[in-house]
């Protein structure tokens, strides 16, 4: 029975229990300075294959035999690191692709300089992404690729597979807003034309600070991301491994970059302000982006607790879109759980790579096709005999 | 009005503080323990009703205006500081970044320029050969690396007419 301090009333005696667990806690601090000194990130070896001014493509390494001949590519956002999505052991998205024999890579945006503040959609995803892919169908030799874009690189994903559908072959969206119609997320209220000036926000400050837009993500849950984080923290810091999780984690929600100031002049106005994608008024460059060009199988991952990219902004997509092999998972998880979140991983993504899997070529269509077919045909065998 | 309606305040504080003074007068006005799972239960919903509170603050009209003053008076100090600063380095022969990003936006306006001249050089090419239009712009794709001559220029007007 748990003790009762108060019921005894405020005596030394009642207190002792909790005098004890807090001389425990001040015992532990040289464990989390241990900690964060020896903090890593990513998981799964990986190298860098093209690079074009700051925008690097990194492919992953493993022994594990490659099974598929499609590619899969990652795609995050453009306001954080995307080593997010290969975490830390067991916390790694890439590596349950990459175990299953898929040719994986990831996009690394890089940080903009100041320089970069006139880089707009156009650059990004006309430019540097189609590169990108060029760069993977010339290495594999594959004619068509898998890609998989998370939050605001899910957006950029999208457009690219709106206006370079030929080269996509399968399209996974993980948390990524396209219709910003509903006023659910904070950003879209805090965002609009009437209080929130973009054009005077770039003209000032060239790019998009990151400070700024740290500060925007922490004040979407401030109890959550600056009290009960902290509450968990003090309860948890004798275990080694949230230790080690937890440093892991805040290493990456602090590395924040700064947004190319055209970029975030182009997102926050067309996408949040004039929601022009979902209505097939977007343009960029000198293409309109019309979802409906899409008709590569499509997975759309929604996360259902997300406090950043609120569910309905994410499941118009499929309806937008002319796919006939299109779902959608709505999973109960916030938005860096779905990348990060051990129910995700137990739970989700091997789903997800069973999805892929199905729709991927083979490394060796004749032998691979037997194989998953194999317990099918005996059973068939054994029906007929 | 219906019973239900009476008693659940719609305010989360004042729900949080109505269910404490319901479980405390239940428990007799026993102050819980710090590690019982009343107390963690409290603390719950305790988070939540500032959560809650917080999120109706952050939509409300009174956080939207006062976050545009502070970020109108953020953007004009920033404004004024690099003024000063450019001033300063200015008089002092330094080159600063508006000096660097005047540089990259002529080297981008010249970029521009050039491409649009080239796909209109394309054109001609093609007419004097008397080639279909599909075939030059086709020749001038592969001229700058795979993408359209004229991408980057319009891509530019682009961004132009998204400042407007």
């Amino acid at each position: 029975m748990a003790a009762q301090p108060f019921a005894g009333g405020f005596t030394a005696e009642a207190r002792r229990p909790a005098w004890q667990d807090f001389m425990r806690k001040l015992m532990a601090l040289p464990q989390v300075v241990n900690a964060v000194q020896r903090v890593r990130v990513g998981a799964t070896p990986a190298r860098q294959v093209y690079r074009e001014d700051n925008v690097r493509l990194l492919q992953y390494e493993s022994d594990v035999e490659k099974r598929f001949r499609t590619p899969l590519v990652f795609v995050f956002a453009l306001v954080n690191r995307p080593y997010i999505l290969d975490l830390r052991p067991g916390k790694s998205v890439v590596s349950h692709f990459v175990n299953r024999g898929f040719e994986t890579y990831n996009v690394d945006w890089g940080r903009p300089t100041p320089g970069d503040q006139h880089l707009g959609l156009e650059d990004y995803v006309l430019q540097y992404l189609d590169n990108v892919v060029d760069q993977v169908r010339r290495r594999t030799g594959c004619e068509q690729i898998s890609l998989l874009g998370y939050c605001m690189g899910g957006t950029m994903t999208a457009m690219y597979a709106a206006l370079r559908p030929e080269k996509v072959r399968n399209l996974i969206l993980l948390a990524a807003p396209v219709d910003w119609s509903s006023r659910d997320s904070l950003l879209s209220v805090w965002t609009d034309p009437k209080y929130f000036d973009v054009d005077r926000v770039v003209e000032v400050f060239g790019n998009a600070p990151p400070q700024w837009l740290q500060a925007s993500f922490l004040m979407l849950k401030p109890v959550q991301n600056l009290v009960e984080k902290w509450v968990g923290f003090y309860q948890q810091m004798e275990d080694e491994k949230f230790l080690e999780d937890f440093f892991a984690m805040e290493t990456w929600l602090n590395d924040n970059i700064p947004v190319a100031g055209e970029t975030f002049r182009q997102f926050v106005k067309y996408c949040f302000q004039r929601n022009l994608l979902i209505q097939g008024k977007l343009e960029i460059g000198a293409e309109q982006v019309d979802l409906g060009n899409i008709r590569c199988p499509i997975l759309n991952l929604i996360a259902q607790q997300d406090h950043l990219v609120h569910p309905n902004q994410s499941l118009s997509f499929n309806d937008a879109t002319r796919s006939t092999d299109r779902k959608t998972i709505v999973f109960p998880a916030g938005h860096i759980g779905m990348a990060v979140g051990s129910r995700a991983h137990r739970d989700l993504w091997p789903k997800v790579a069973d999805w892929l899997e199905q729709r991927s070529e083979t490394v060796r269509p004749a032998a691979a096709r037997q194989r998953p077919a194999e317990p099918e045909a005996r059973a068939r065998a054994s029906r007929s005999t | 009005m219906p019973a239900d309606e009476r008693t659940v305040p719609t305010d989360p504080f004042t729900a949080f503080w109505c269910d404490v003074l319901r479980r405390m007068s239940g428990a007799g006005f026993n102050m819980p323990s710090p590690d019982s799972e009343l107390a963690e239960q409290m603390r719950r919903a305790f988070f939540d009703a500032w959560a809650r509170y917080f999120d109706e603050f952050f939509r409300s009209e009174a956080f939207m205006a006062s976050m545009k003053q502070a970020m109108d008076s953020t953007l004009a100090w920033q404004q004024m500081w690099k003024e000063h600063l450019q001033r300063g380095l200015s008089a002092a022969q330094v080159p600063s970044r508006e000096d660097t990003d005047h540089i990259v936006m002529l080297i981008r306006g010249v970029e521009d320029r050039i491409l649009e001249k080239l796909e209109q050089l394309s054109e001609r090419v093609a007419k004097l050969e008397g080639r279909p239009r599909r075939t030059a712009a086709a020749a001038a794709t592969s001229a700058s690396g795979g993408k359209p001559a004229a991408r980057r220029g319009r891509a530019a007007k682009a961004s132009r007419a998204a400042r407007r």
